[in-house]
């Protein structure tokens, strides 16, 4: 594996006020899954961001697969997938019109659209919820669909913040299904989770409450 | 490109669905539109009508036409310069008639009246057109009253004369109280001078002047009049009628401008606040676009489309209602209802429009400023 091939975060330091959410923060994510664990506010969700380009550190570099920029709009519409916690899907679209808005946004053919989005579907289970809008959906649904979405364009970063919070554990067990087993090829995914389900993937892991003083407050609180 | 045809198709969805889930945001901007767009188109029908009314007033005057006249008793006067003469020099940028009018009894053999014109050699030239070519006759009548072309005995006080029937040239209206007329050589009826006279000529501007030359024609006339000492000659010019319009065109501009100005800052401010309203609402979906890699300014062009096609129907619903009422409005504003025919004169022609439509249009393309300023916020700050 080269450092070309990963995600390299170096002295990042990044606050949404005074005090910083990161402070001087490193680390290098290979291709495979890496579980970013920690409590709520620790700044999981933070990084993922910052890695995406949706936010800019105030200091620090971050170096995405392929040398790219993380924040230019062409890698985020072909080299990137993110799965919200929430408010992930279109609503005026449907659930297919999601995944092909998305795959043809990537610059896809539009046959491979088709296929990855029939393949998609199938692999989630969400062929019968294929042509409703995701007002007509479970949380679990829209979830799998927004993962689904993701996927389509076989992204080489897929970063997912919270994604089977407030699921059941059938969806948790579908969506831990395509994490194992459906990851492009040389993907690098992070997940960013505090849900112990997920525990029993194969995985990386990074525990991010070392980096902050959150956890002893939490512990001494407990 | 079919990615940007989806996400069009996509956020013209968004913008239809935004307006059946709050009707009310988009009556209040087309409410204020309509209204703004009314009142402007208002204006500017008044200002062509006003305008329009002025050019009738100086067509009827003869836009191009001078008349300067002066009354003369004494006999002494007789041997002064006729206008025929002191006028030459104006010949060469117009037309000169001048005339003396004699008072003396004029009937033809059916018993008509008629009024003495005599003219000199220098009008016989310009009035060459209208007198024909037949040199043998003596004398003209002037009127509509009998067909052209006839010889008619005519008697001036004792003399007779044989005079040829023309028809009445427009110029004819302009001089007072001449329906029909004699016209007759000055050396045929020179004596005729001694009981006093009065004299007048029209200057007509050459039809491919413009209206503006009509000036320096008057002052010029006026020079000549004052270094021949006739300083009791009157003159009658559309000076007065011009400089008019003139006003009232510079006022125009002054008001499409102020007003224009207005209107679209109003647009702007109302438009604007609507839409961010909107986009507050709907920045969740807008960041949600962008975290695809939508470029900003594509999601800007939705907001951009949406303001003006809300701005093109309150246009047209404005035009609609304006030109419904026209006739109604302007006639008891005081308009002749001859100039109300909007298939002679259309105020609300889109060429006519365009000046205040485009203030309108602008205020309305301004309103996205703002959400151009915070279309930009970062995706990570407004998805969680």
């Amino acid at each position: 594996m080269s450092a070309s091939d990963s995600i390299v975060c170096s002295d990042l330091v990044f606050g949404y006020g005074r005090e910083p959410v990161l402070n001087k923060f490193s680390a290098t994510f290979r291709p495979g899954l890496t579980l970013i664990k920690g409590f709520s506010g620790c700044g999981k969700s933070t990084l993922l961001k910052l890695i995406a380009g949706y936010l800019s550190a105030q200091s620090g570099t971050i170096s995405v697969p392929g040398g790219h920029r993380s924040d230019s709009a062409a890698w985020q519409r072909s080299h990137l997938g993110f799965v919200f916690q929430q408010l992930n899907l279109l609503p005026l679209a449907t659930v297919r019109r999601n995944l092909e808005l998305v795959g043809t946004l990537a610059g896809l053919p539009a046959a491979t659209v088709r296929e990855r989005t029939e393949r998609h579907l199938n692999l989630l289970g969400l062929e019968p919820y294929a042509d409703r809008h995701p007002g007509a959906l479970s949380g679990g649904q829209q979830q799998r669909a927004a993962i689904a979405r993701a996927l389509i364009k076989a992204p080489q970063v897929f970063l997912l913040d919270e994604p089977t919070s407030g699921l059941d554990d059938l969806n948790c067990r579908v969506i831990m299904n395509l994490l194992s087993n459906h990851l492009p090829t040389g993907c690098v995914c992070l997940v960013a989770t505090h849900d112990q389900r997920l525990e029993t993937l194969p995985h990386e892991g990074l525990d991010f409450n070392r980096f902050l003083p959150v956890e002893r407050h939490l512990v001494a609180l407990a | 490109m079919k990615a940007w045809i989806l996400i069009g198709f996509y956020l013209w969805k968004d913008i239809w669905s935004r307006w059946l889930e709050t009707p009310g945001a988009v009556l209040a901007r087309l409410v204020v539109a309509l209204l703004l767009g009314s009142l402007l188109f208002l204006a500017q029908a008044g200002f062509t009508l006003g305008g329009r009314s002025l050019e009738h007033r100086i067509a009827r005057m003869g836009a191009q036409t001078l008349f300067v006249s002066e009354l003369t008793t004494s006999y002494n006067d007789i041997g002064n310069s006729s206008f025929d003469q002191l006028l030459a020099p104006l010949r060469d940028r117009a037309e000169v008639l001048a005339f003396r009018q004699v008072p003396a009894r004029v009937n033809d053999a059916f018993g008509r009246d008629y009024q003495l014109l005599l003219y000199g050699p220098a009008t016989r030239a310009a009035l060459a057109p209208l007198l024909g070519t037949d040199t043998t006759a003596e004398a003209h009548l002037v009127t509509a009253d009998l067909p052209v072309g006839l010889r008619v005995p005519v008697t001036v006080e004792d003399i007779n004369y044989q005079a040829a029937t023309v028809a009445p040239p427009a110029w004819l209206q302009r001089i007072p109280a001449s329906r029909s007329v004699l016209l007759l050589p000055e050396d045929a009826a020179r004596e005729r001078l001694r009981y006093g006279y009065q004299e007048f000529a029209l200057i007509i501007g050459h039809a491919d002047s413009d209206n503006s030359s009509v000036r320096p024609l008057a002052q010029a006339l006026r020079n000549l009049l004052r270094l021949d000492g006739r300083d009791q000659a009157q003159v009658q010019s559309p000076e007065i009628l011009l400089n008019e319009l003139d006003s009232l065109r510079s006022a125009q501009r002054r008001w499409q401008t102020g007003s224009g100005l207005a209107g679209g800052l109003a647009v702007a401010l109302v438009f604007g606040s609507i839409a961010i309203l909107e986009y507050r609402q709907n920045r969740f979906i807008v960041a949600l676009l962008r975290s695809f890699g939508v470029p900003s300014g594509l999601l800007l062009v939705r907001y951009l489309v949406e303001a003006l096609l809300l701005m093109t129907v309150a246009v047209l619903l404005a035009r609609l209602c304006v030109a419904g009422g026209h006739v109604w409005i302007f006639s008891r504003i005081g308009f002749e209802s001859s100039l109300l025919d909007r298939q002679l004169i259309d105020p609300y022609a889109w060429s006519a429009l365009f000046i205040p439509i485009r203030w309108l249009y602008l205020g309305a393309m301004l309103s996205i400023l703002p959400i151009a300023a915070v279309i930009r916020q970062p995706v990570g700050k407004v998805l969680q």
